[in-house]
Formats: structure tokens, sequence, C-alpha cells
């Protein structure tokens, strides 16, 4: 069966049938494998190797004030079960993953569509778009700390002088708008990232498709819906993939931003796995944290790439 | 096309060059001596202080009296960030390599330091009779000196003298004292942004000092004298209360909760609190035309107490520790014994306002006459309250942040946060 490419997104690629050729080990195949090698060895030494040593970790009692170490088995993992900061941190990072990519991916999904359209001047706004993106996490942090800060921020300078709250607000102080005050800052430093990728993505869709369509008489709202948002769908499931995956293992903005409080409301995995490393010295703890971190990532990654594909077949079957 | 080919494989020979001639020019042999020199040079890790740049001076000084020791400062950030040095200190130090000979860590963090085997023992470069009991107390785990002693610190009550007198009020001894004061100077005052009480509320170390002071101040403490868990006292859940009506009562601006010093310590030199708890520094500060808009307007006194009970202000302070694994102990301990003297210690009291460990420090003339501030704390710093003295402590402490934190900002009640500290700190103390 003959698919057509009508978008030459990567997604797209995922669903194209391959022809089934015989696999002889032949030289070129070799070749290629010894240029791959030197890149999986950096791969298994830099990436799995650490991996595999943290579990090993996470099964013995290892604190850096204590002398010595023993085999434990799944003791740590049942104490984190136990432990309501553990459960606080764990739900503060699926609803900080949740959150921000929902908002980036729909501000993103906005901000490409303007700089698809043609206009004056939209090199520069393309350009200025990525500012936030190429400002270190760190930097924006503080920045963003100073903003909300409750007396001399000057958030709550405009809203106060514009009227629209009668008094300061604590943005970082209270476990009510703390998060919330992450998630923004997030928001506003990842969306043009998430813009670019769904950008990339709207150019790749043919213009005669959009000819046919006016042809057809189908207004704006139709088009949107029919032929442009359903061919973005793998570029956006890619941006969300990789956003996802990031935001769940965010450290940096919380770390700067709000350490963790006020009240661990703003505790995510990492920071409170860096906390209980490197502060209570408590390695072992922390390597099982860091363990059932990676055991998540990989099974959120599994499940949006699952979604991925479905997404995928169902744009290709509707052809 | 074979031009092309050579021009590639000399960009790569001279890439590879350059990153050869770029590695570690500081390699020293194994007796310590770099390898060009007789001179050795050590690795201080030092906080910064504010004011004066005192490292540059004082290692200027200690080179010229010791011509074949150089000594390399790797700034750390200041006090405030105390949690980020532990973390910095914990990675560098527990990775077995030498690359600090001489660190300045907070009084807390010697018994664990010293526990993990990280600190060399001071006992024999050290006269313990020239330092207050207190301190040698405090820096002693298993029965061996595991620090240098630098200077000691307290929390203090920091107060506007000038709107007391306006008001003829004295200066409260007690909480309900003050608040009383606090509340009629704010009613009278035109300013709406003053404050009547600021003191430090962020969910990081500051919190447990200020935390202390009024459960000492209520005659509780967080273990007892055996080391066991003392939350479940009457004085705790009591203290634990008094700091959330603090905010619930306007009688501190919520936005307390994200104080550490230096914040906390902007809105008093602003102006706009009555009565301001930190640590020392803040004097010198606040007479800074700079920095203050409070110059010669400010006082400062023991923190009050509740009704019955005597003042408690918390043991603060860095210490100088000698890294067990350093190649060259000889100097580091040299430079440690140099920064622990009493000519160091006198230059600290008299440029930076930093309390010293030696009482002897405080009988000098001219710094009695330069700084009577100083000289008027002796009975605040004779009578501090050290945190837990454990090499556990770093675990209470999070445990202890995490859940006041949670009865400030109304996330836990008083009661359910002090069972919860009571049951994570039996576990902790193996009780």
């Amino acid at each position: 069966m003959e698919k057509q490419v009508i978008s030459s997104t990567p997604a797209n690629l995922l669903v194209v049938e391959k022809p089934k050729t015989k696999r002889k080990f032949n030289k070129p195949m070799m070749i290629g494998y010894l240029f791959l090698l030197p890149s999986l060895l950096i791969l298994c030494v830099v990436g799995i190797y650490p991996l595999i040593q943290t579990l090993y970790l996470s099964f013995f009692d290892v604190s850096l004030t204590k002398q010595g170490s023993h085999f434990i088995g799944l003791e740590n993992y049942k104490n984190l079960f136990n432990d309501i900061w553990f459960k606080v941190a764990y739900k503060n990072t699926w609803i900080f993953t949740a959150i921000s990519v929902l908002m980036e991916s729909l501000l993103g999904l906005v901000i490409a569509l303007v700089l698809n359209k043609k206009f004056k001047g939209r090199g520069w706004v393309r350009a200025c778009v990525l500012i936030p993106w190429a400002i270190p996490t760190v930097v924006s942090a503080r920045m963003w700390e100073w903003i909300f800060n409750a007396e001399y921020g000057i958030l709550n300078f405009l809203l106060v002088k514009t009227g629209i709250i009668d008094s300061n607000v604590n943005w970082l102080g209270e476990t009510s708008t703390a998060m919330f005050a992450a998630i923004f800052s997030d928001v506003w430093k990842t969306t043009p990232f998430m813009a670019l990728i769904i950008l990339a993505g709207l150019q790749g869709i043919s213009s005669s498709l959009y000819e046919a369509a006016d042809i057809d008489g189908a207004n704006k709202w139709r088009q949107f819906s029919y032929i442009t948002f359903p061919l973005l769908i793998p570029s956006i499931m890619i941006a969300v993939l990789l956003r996802a995956l990031d935001a769940f293992r965010v450290f940096d903005l919380i770390f700067v931003l709000t350490g963790g409080g006020p009240a661990n409301s703003t505790e995510v995995l990492s920071s409170y796995a860096y906390k209980t490393t490197f502060s209570a010295g408590e390695v072992s703890s922390g390597a099982a944290m860091s363990s059932l971190m990676a055991v998540s990532v990989f099974v959120l990654a599994i499940v949006l790439l699952f979604l991925m594909n479905k997404a995928s077949e169902k744009i290709e079957g509707g052809k | 096309m074979k031009l092309k080919k050579f021009y590639i494989l000399l960009l790569v020979c001279m890439m590879i060059a350059l990153s050869a001639c770029s590695s570690d020019q500081s390699s020293t042999n194994t007796d310590g001596k770099d390898s060009n020199s007789n001179v050795t040079t050590i690795n201080f890790a030092a906080i910064k202080t504010f004011g004066v740049d005192s490292w540059k001076e004082l290692i200027n000084k200690f080179e010229q009296q010791n011509p074949t020791i150089k000594v390399k400062l790797t700034q750390m950030p200041a006090p405030a960030k105390s949690t980020e040095i532990h973390q910095y200190l914990v990675t560098s130090l527990q990775s077995g390599q030498s690359d600090i000979d001489v660190f300045t860590g907070d009084v807390v963090w010697v018994p664990e330091f010293a526990a993990a085997g990280w600190t060399e023992p001071m006992d024999q470069y050290v006269n313990k009779d020239e330092y207050y009991p207190g301190v040698i107390d405090a820096l002693t785990y298993n029965g061996k000196l595991s620090a240098m002693p630098w200077y000691v610190d307290g929390g203090m009550l920091y107060y506007r003298k000038d709107l007391l007198e306006k008001y003829n009020k004295p200066v409260p001894k007690t909480w309900d004292d003050m608040l009383a004061t606090a509340k009629e100077i704010q009613s009278k005052e035109n300013n709406p942004k003053l404050q009547q009480f600021v003191w430090q509320g962020k969910q990081a170390e500051v919190l447990v000092c200020d935390f202390v002071e009024f459960l000492g101040s209520a005659g509780g403490s967080i273990l007892n004298t055996q080391g066991k868990s003392n939350a479940d006292s009457p004085e705790f859940l009591k203290t634990l209360k008094f700091m959330k009506k603090l905010t619930d009562d306007k009688i501190s601006p919520k936005s307390v909760l994200t104080f550490d010093e230096e914040p906390s310590r902007t809105v008093f030199t602003d102006g706009n609190a009555i009565f301001h708890r930190n640590w020392s520094y803040v004097w010198s500060v606040a007479q800074d035309p700079k920095q203050s808009k409070v110059v010669d307007k400010v006082g400062v006194a023991p923190l009050p107490s509740f009704d019955g009970n005597s003042s408690s202000s918390t043991m603060g302070g860095y210490q100088f520790m000698v890294a067990k694994n350093s190649k060259k102990k000889d100097a580091a301990i040299k430079f440690a014994q140099f920064l622990s003297s009493k000519e160091s210690q006198l230059y600290f009291a008299s440029e930076l306002a930093f309390s010293p460990t030696r009482p002897s420090v405080l009988e000098d003339k001219g710094l009695q006459q330069k700084n009577p501030f100083l000289t008027g704390l002796d009975k605040v710093f004779q009578g501090t309250t050290a945190r837990p003295v454990s090499p556990d402590y770093p675990k209470l402490s999070l445990v202890l942040q995490s859940n006041i934190s949670g009865v400030l900002s109304n996330s836990i009640k008083a009661d359910d946060a002090a069972k919860q500290i009571d049951t994570e700190l039996k576990k902790i103390t193996k009780q």
C-alpha cells in the first residue's frame, strides 16, 4: 500500500512502512555499526553506568556521615512510600509538569500560528520571541524572584497601581500562589521553544492544501480544524514529549526561585532528592528517589510515544 | 580535494595540541610543594563577608609572615545561603579529593563533618583556655576538637530607639511587652509601610535559628539533655502557635515567609520596621548611610522572652576547619592558626563587628572605644543556645524546616506539626 507523504514532519516517518529487503550482514552495515560504536560507548559510560550505579546504591544504606554500608534491599523504597514529603514532592512534580506543558502548548500554538503569517518585521519578532528561552534559567529565576517579591516586586506594584488588586500579594510566600508563580516563570521561559517546534511543523504543511480548501469554500476555522491542526499533531506531540520529560525533571527554577518552599508547596522530586542526598547526607535514599524518577520519566515517555503513534495512525487512516 | 583534507587534518592536530597544553598547570608533587618552586599553595574556601574585603588583607598579612606559603581563595556565598554552602562543601569533601585545604563552616556542621571523617582534629594546635568554653564544647565531637574557632554570633533584637524614645517606651524584656509597644507605635505613626516585627521565616536553616530562640525563651528545647526528642513538650507547641500568631495577627507581614537574613534586614534599614531579629552583622550595615535610612536610630538588646524565662540567642558563627584529606596539612594548619589568632580576631571585631571567640579580644581598649556595641554584647554571647550538637543535625534541621514552614503557611495545624516533628526526631535519634 502506497502512503502519500503530505507533510515532512519526523513523526510521520514513524508509520511509513519499510520496504522488506533481505537482511544480509554485509560490509557497509558493519562499518556503519563501527561508526556508531564510539557514541554508544560514551552513552553507556555517561548514561547507562550512572543509572545502574544509582539503582545499585539505592539498595544499601549509604550515608555521608556514616562509615560503611549494608545491603537493605527495598527498605529505602518502602520508607519513601511512607514519607509524606516525598509524596508531596511527587504530587507537585506531576502538577507542575501537567499544567506548564499544557499552557506552553496552547500558547506555543497560538504564537506559532501568528509567526507563520507574513507581516512586516516578522524576522525581528521571531528573534525576540526566543529571548526568554535563551536566558539561563538560573538568571531568569532570580529575575522572577524579584518580580514576585511581595514588598518590592514590580508585579505587585503594577497590579496595585492599576487597581486590579488592592494590597500586595505574597506570591512566593503563600502556599496557594507559590506553585503558580513557578509555573508562570516556566511558561514564560519555555513557550518560545514550543512555538518554534510547532512553527517548523506549520511550515511543513503544503500551501496547496489551503488553496484547494479555498476553492472548496471552506472558511478559516474549518481550514484550521481540518487541515492545520490534524497535520500539526505530530509536531505538537514531539514538542509535548520533549517538554514533559524536561518539566518532570525541573530543578534549577525551583531551587533558585523558592528553594522548595513555602512549606514544601513547590518541592519537586529533583529538589527533594538533592536535599536528601546533599543536605541530609542520605545518599541511598536520594538514589532510591532518583531511580523512581527515572522509571516515572521512562513510563511517561512510553505513554506519550504510544499516544503519538496512535494519533499519527488515525491521521494516516483518515486520508 | 587533497588540500581540503590537509587543512582539516591540521585543524584537528591544532585542537589536540591546544587541549593538551591547557591542562592542569598547578601540578603538585606528593610532598605538597609546587613543582616549580619552594612555595606551597593552599586552597581556602571562605564565605563572603559583608563590608570590608577582609580576606585579601588577611591573606596578604599571612603571606608576608610566611613567604613559603601562598593562599588561593575560593569565594563561597554569604552565610545567608548556608544551605548552598553546606551542599557545596559536602559535595567537595565527600569526593575524597584534596582540592580544599582550609574552609569555613557553620558551627552546626562541625559534628557532622567530624563524624564523616572530613576534618583534622585541632586539639594539639590550640590552647583551649583562650576561648569561650561554650564554643569549644560546640566544636568538640567524640572528644576531639574538630574546628578552629572563628567568630560567634547570636540572634538579637534590633529596635528603633528613636521611636521608642518618641513614645516613651522602655526596651521590652518580654514578648508581651514588645508586642504591646509595637502595636501602639504602629497605630500612632503615620507610616502605612511600618511593620511591628520582622524576622526570618523562609523555609531554610535560619528558620530553625529563629525557632530555637522563641523556643528557648519559653524554656523549651528541641532535644532534651539525654539527646532525645523534646517536641512533645507544651513549650514546643506554645512556640509554634506563637510564631503562627505573629503572621496571623499581622504583627509581622506575611512576606516574612520569604525572608532570610538580607530581605528582612532591608525592611528594617529602610525604616519600615520597629523591631527586628537578626545576627550581629546588621549593626554595621545599619550605620552605613549607603545602605541604611536609619543611621543612628538603631538600638540593640537581647531578645525578649516569655514571662518567667530568660532570653535565648541561637549560637551561630562560622569556624575554620582543616580538611583531613589535605595534602598540605602543615601549611593549612598554620593558616588556620593565623586566622584564629588574637590579632586576626581583633581585626574581624573592629572591621566587621564579628564577635570574637576569645574573651581577651573584648578587653582590648582600642576595640572598646571603636566598637562599644560589640563589647556590650558580651552578655548576649556568653549565654548563647547551641542548636543540637549532633552529626544528624542537618536531617533534624530539614524536618524542622518543613514542619515549621507548614505551620506558618497554614498548611499544617500546630498540634499535627508538633506530633510529626516528634515522630521524625524519634526516628532520627533512634529512640
